[in-house]
């Protein structure tokens, strides 16, 4: 668990001596094993915040406790080296290879080469890049959808309990975004980190987190489930922020065939299975019909949508 | 079978005569053309007396006109010839430029000197433009054969080491000085790879540090900039007061060897001459490092010092060793200039030939000069590339 206490940045002009808070009296659990989400408008605070969990920037009033321990008890580097982290830019060394790339943080640990070199092409494996192909490839040889997941193994290879990641998917096509998107949550499935994530794209913030960090103006604005701040907006900023489509967003990010139940499927309207949720919305709009059958890959009909079923979905 | 052998070759036709490259093969022409009714050779009964200037005798005109106009009309109808005919006709001009000047000098005196003339220059450059044309030829026709237009280089090889040019003007001058050639050209060998280092060793961490400070850089570069512009002459004399006022007033000094003319003046000059590409490329390619590499770097957990070995140098190290070759272009040409104030180098026989008037000494010392800067850079240049590759940029 990553607890933020009272935390703090405050910029100074040097020659007007005027004072701006980028955070002010943030206060901030981030659950174990659950991606947070840190979503704002830019100029928030939400990557100062970030950044001042691995001490790239360094508070100025307040504390951090990673599972109790307070940040500043260690050298940045050390606790850096424990923390993994993922950029927009992806950052990967383009004059290395996948495989370096990958092994930077055990490298600097000092662990052992043949067991980081075993790691590292469990790690390929893990985001779906196939050892054999990419190992000994360059980044500049790779779509930016590979890079990052490069940039992802890369984080992971220390085995870090806490993910840092700062509009990870930002920089590619919404293609790929999806695909890495789907990839990282069932990565994020298996492995449990406790994942803070920065963006300022709802839908992402929707579709990933289990929990939503709202900021404006340096302080929290509301703190919650997706479900939480799409039905009940702490604020007229929040709602306002997340938009009057708030719910047809929500609903996007989810897929017709995991809300289906059971029911009679006759005379329904028949959808893909793989349709997300919002889609299939749109469709009983267009049939005036109040639910329909969810087919499977076969083609056989495998259950029901309804109405209510959205209405409680998320 | 001869629809299948023919494809090929039209293809190729298509490509040579689609491009710019056949006014490239008749501006080459051209020149030859000219050349083959220009003389060839001058020659004069010792080094600086009159001379006479000698044509090409009848037959050796008929074939140069034949192989000049041979080049553009190859590259129309059969392009993989080109390379061979543009390296054969470059090297034919040195080979005509050792009999003619071997068949000038027949039955006269030891000091008679015959040199090339404009004959044999305009010739070489037209057959220049040929090759550099063939080069380009080949590329594009990605020919197995693409080294054909390097064919000139073993020709030209084989003219040299046959003392075929031996006769020439030149190589005679050389054969006069030439143990104080080699220690001349060691001499400027010397001096360029000296300034070289200094400016490496106060150019590198000055670089490193300017980098990271705006103002710095503004100001070294700033300086750095104002010493280029200062002509290589003047700096060289504005040196030799501060130079000898400081050798006088410390003997240690003196006893090192450092006064107001000689090496010590010119090693100085040339330093701060390579300083400028040195400081500007390295601040250049160590701010071009991508701040997403570096943030990543940092957020790994790297300490700074970690940061700039392992990621910030090796990404910067391309851009700024081509600045150390332009650094090492530009002194091979300073170092010419340091004889004037007694440091030797090439530059003693540019100026010894300038001064009796000898056009056959000057070449001597700024040929292998010229050839110098060119081997130099393509060293480097080589050196750039494999890391380049090794540091996956290219």
């Amino acid at each position: 668990m990553i607890e933020l206490q009272h935390l703090e940045k405050r910029y100074t002009n040097p020659q007007t001596g005027a004072e701006f808070y980028a955070v002010k009296d943030l206060s901030l659990s981030f659950p174990s094993g659950e991606i947070t989400a840190l979503l704002g408008p830019s100029g928030c605070g939400k990557t100062t915040t970030l950044r001042m969990i691995n001490r790239l920037i360094e508070p100025t009033g307040g504390h951090i406790l990673i599972d109790g321990q307070d940040t500043r008890r260690e050298r940045p580097e050390q606790l850096r080296r424990r923390i993994g982290y993922v950029i927009q830019q992806i950052g990967l060394f383009p004059h290395l290879t996948v495989a370096q790339n990958v092994a930077t943080v055990p490298d600097l640990l000092g662990q052992p080469k043949a067991q980081t070199q075993q790691r590292v092409l469990e790690l390929l494996e893990l985001v779906g890049l196939e050892p054999g192909r990419f190992a000994q490839r360059r980044p500049a040889e790779l779509s930016g959808g590979q890079q990052q997941r490069v940039g992802v193994a890369r984080a992971l290879a220390a085995d870090p309990p806490v993910l840092l990641m700062d509009e990870p998917f930002g920089a590619l096509d919404p293609l790929a975004r999806d695909m890495v998107q789907d990839a990282f949550l069932e990565i994020q499935r298996r492995l449990k980190k406790t994942i803070v994530m920065v963006t300022h794209d709802i839908d992402e913030a929707l579709r990933m987190a289990d929990r939503i960090a709202l900021m404006n103006a340096g302080a929290l604005a509301q703190f919650g489930t997706p479900d939480d701040l799409v039905r009940r907006p702490a604020s007229d900023f929040v709602r306002q922020f997340l938009g009057e489509d708030a719910r047809l967003r929500q609903l996007a990010g989810l897929k017709a065939a995991d809300l289906m139940q059971p029911g009679d499927a006759t005379g329904l309207p028949q959808i893909d299975g793989r349709l997300n949720a919002r889609s299939a919305l749109s469709i009983m709009l267009r049939e005036r019909a109040g639910a329909v059958a969810v087919l499977g890959e076969d083609g056989q009909v495998k259950g029901v949508l309804s109405w209510q079923a959205l209405e409680q979905a998320g | 079978m001869s629809a299948l052998s023919s494809a090929p070759a039209a293809r190729d036709r298509k490509i040579a005569v689609a491009g710019d490259l056949q006014a490239v093969f008749w501006l080459g022409a051209l020149p030859m053309l000219a050349a083959c009714f220009l003389p060839w050779v001058l020659l004069r009964p010792n080094r600086i007396a009159q001379g006479e200037y000698l044509h090409l005798p009848a037959s050796y005109l008929a074939l140069g006109l034949v192989l000049a106009l041979a080049v553009p009309v190859s590259a129309r109808v059969w392009p993989r010839l080109t390379g061979v005919l543009a390296s054969v006709a470059l090297a034919l001009g040195f080979w005509w430029l050792g009999t003619r000047t071997g068949a000038a000098l027949q039955g006269q005196s030891d000091l008679a000197r015959a040199s090339a003339s404009s004959g044999v220059w305009l010739w070489l450059l037209g057959a220049g433009i040929a090759v550099y044309g063939a080069g380009v030829l080949a590329a594009r026709l990605g020919a197995v054969q693409k080294w054909l237009p390097w064919l000139w280089l073993p020709l030209l090889l084989a003219t040299v080491l046959s003392g075929q040019l031996s006769h020439w003007s030149v190589i005679r001058e050389l054969g006069v000085q030439q143990s104080r050639f080699v220690q001349e050209l060691a001499q400027h060998l010397r001096l360029v790879l000296s300034a070289l280092g200094l400016a490496v060793v106060i150019g590198a961490p000055l670089a490193v540090w300017a980098s990271r400070r705006e103002r710095v850089a503004g100001t070294v570069l700033g300086l750095a900039n104002g010493i280029q512009t200062v002509p290589s002459l003047a700096l060289l004399g504005l040196l030799i007061a501060p130079l000898a006022a400081l050798s006088s007033a410390f003997p240690a000094l003196r006893a090192m060897g450092i006064s107001g003319i000689g090496t010590a003046p010119a090693l100085t000059a040339m330093t701060l001459y390579a300083l400028l590409p040195i400081l500007r490329n390295g601040v250049v390619a160590l701010r071009g490092v991508s701040p997403g590499v570096l943030d990543a770097a940092r957020g790994m957990g790297m300490t700074d010092n970690q940061r700039f070995w392992r990621v910030q140098l090796p990404l910067a190290l391309p851009v700024w060793l081509s600045g150390l070759r332009q650094a090492a272009a530009v002194l091979v040409g300073v170092a010419s200039v340091a004889q004037l104030i007694g440091a030797g180098g090439l530059g003693y026989f540019i100026f010894s030939g300038m001064q009796s008037g000898a056009g056959d000494l000057i070449l001597l010392g700024a040929v292998p000069a010229a050839l110098l800067a060119i081997v130099l850079s393509t060293l480097l240049r080589g050196l750039e590339s494999v890391l380049a590759r090794r540091l996956g940029r290219a």
